[in-house]
């Protein structure tokens, strides 16, 4: 059985908009993959298609040999049970407190009790800074306490894979950086495969193994953080110097 | 043009609606298995929609009796004498204004509070959150939700047909000099217990409709509060125009062939 994600020929169009056109990707199991792309270019579409939160039009998504594009209901429920994902928002409930959210995969797919699932929900949220806070409310939170929650919620289920949808969009520089350093952390701690989708290059670099570019519709470059830091030109040299002109629509 | 135009999208959307919800009812209706594990969600939901609702409930059933006993009296002026009062006041509430008039008042308040829960979830991406726990929504969000629904509508509609008819016989007593106890006998003659069961059936079909409207728009929902309140507000519109629908075909089915044999 062939280990990690091995995605061929993948295509998703939303009407008029091919999003995906016939990508080609490998990831394998506990790299750290970046994600690259500006905005609307189909870096979350990918994620979940990973998943089966979306179908594709076309193409094979094997993750660790089994065929995602061909898996029912039951079988989708079996994979996703070894992935989570950090979505943009958080996407915590927002009827259920911190330590609830944490702890809802657990009551759900395990028969320990209700204190030895609050006792993991508590060692989650102590490792991402968040001790004490587990009876608030979502709304109680800071957009940074949101993000930590989301990332406790993400690893307390211990999962093979951990995906994340643009983990530090909307958070100030400081506040963005010790999400970063958060990532890093847990990836080293709990050894699992990320893949991280993102435009924030300070992110990308410091939780990064090898990156990828996405551009309509398409994979303008593969390759490992060293090779998207030193070329200047091309595609991936006009992202990371974050310049309007070059090989990539500015609009 | 332009009319046939929209009256065209109109019916589509409609048909479009109703398979939407034909298909989230048979979802619904196998996730049912799941009910034993489900307990605390359905318990909390019937909390939510019953004890919220009866200040609603008891407002709109205290007037709707009133006003029955003051309509019917004075279309019995010279008729029909004054004992029957009480017998239409009771028939009418417990056949029909009971179930009806709850199912609508309830309907807007719950339908439109599930369609935007719900639709809120989904455009914050906490539906595909439950996805991505492996956590089907329709056995952990509609399920508890419809079940609820059914079993508070009932309930609610006994509370308001017991507020109406007392509703009546204020009026009755205070405003049109009617004694307690000829309003009382009114109320029990012509008593058919089969009246108060065809009530409550209507109850039952129209907990479920709320529950159904308020989930498949809220599920459906696109974009961002704009379109929260569209699925909040197609939610109240479809389960008001199904209520008056369903109550029509119930009463033909229940009072016109089940009783009548």
């Amino acid at each position: 059985m062939q280990e990690g994600i091995r995605i061929r020929g993948l295509s998703k169009r939303f009407g008029d908009q091919q999003v995906l056109d016939r990508v080609d990707l490998d990831i394998a199991r506990g790299e750290q993959r970046v994600i690259l792309g500006r905005s609307g270019q189909g870096k979350s579409v990918l994620l979940k298609l990973i998943v089966g939160l979306l179908r594709a039009d076309a193409g094979s998504i094997l993750v660790d040999g089994e065929e995602v594009t061909r898996l029912g209901k039951q079988g989708l429920y079996r994979l996703r049970q070894r992935f989570s994902m950090v979505f943009q928002g958080g996407a915590l409930f927002d009827s259920l407190t911190v330590c609830e959210n944490v702890g809802l995969g657990l009551r759900e797919h395990t028969r320990w009790s209700d204190a030895e699932i609050d006792a993991r929900a508590e060692r989650a949220l102590e490792m991402v800074d968040l001790a004490g806070a587990g009876a608030k409310m979502p709304a109680e939170l800071s957009g940074g306490m949101r993000k930590r929650a989301s990332l406790a919620r993400a690893i307390v289920t211990e999962p093979d894979y951990l995906l994340y949808d643009e983990p530090t969009t909307g958070l100030d520089p400081i506040t963005s950086d010790a999400i970063n350093q958060l990532i890093q952390r847990l990836d080293e701690e709990l050894g699992v495969t990320s893949i991280v989708v993102t435009h924030d290059m300070a992110s990308a670099f410091l939780v990064g193994e090898r990156f990828a570019l996405l551009n309509n519709g398409h994979f303008v470059f593969d390759g490992d953080a060293e090779e998207a830091r030193t070329q200047t030109d091309g595609a991936i040299g006009q992202f990371v110097a974050g310049r309007s002109e070059g090989p990539l629509d500015s609009l | 043009m332009f009319f046939f135009q929209h009256l065209g999208s109109i019916v589509l959307d409609s048909f479009a609606d109703t398979g939407r919800a034909g298909m989230l009812l048979a979802r619904i209706l196998r996730s049912m298995v799941a009910i034993p594990r489900s307990l605390r969600l359905i318990i909390h939901q019937m909390f939510i929609i019953g004890n919220g609702s009866v200040p609603l409930v008891l407002v709109t059933s205290i007037f709707t009796g009133a006003v029955t006993t003051v309509q019917a009296h004075y279309q019995f002026q010279g008729y029909v004498p004054i004992r029957m009062l009480g017998t239409v006041v009771a028939k009418s509430v417990v056949i029909e204004l009971g179930p009806v008039l709850t199912a609508l008042v309830v309907g807007a308040r719950v339908g439109a509070s599930i369609a935007a829960e719900l639709g809120t979830m989904k455009v914050t991406e906490q539906i595909d959150a439950l996805e991505m726990m492996a956590i089907d929504p329709v056995r952990y969000l509609a399920m508890p939700r419809f079940v609820a629904a059914c079993i508070m509508l009932p309930v609610l509609t006994i509370f308001s047909d017991a507020i109406a008819i007392g509703g009546g016989w204020l009026v009755a007593v205070n405003s049109i000099g009617v004694s307690s106890k000829t309003f009382a006998d009114g109320l029990r003659f012509l008593f058919d217990v089969h009246d108060m069961w065809g009530g409550l059936i209507k109850a039952f079909s129209f907990g479920a409709i709320i529950a159904i409207s308020g989930c498949v728009h809220g599920f459906n929902a696109r974009g961002g509060a704009a379109g929260v309140g569209e699925a909040a507000m197609r939610a109240v519109v479809m389960a008001s125009l199904l209520i008056l629908i369903t109550d029509y075909i119930l009463a033909a089915v229940i009072f016109q062939v089940l009783w009548a044999g």
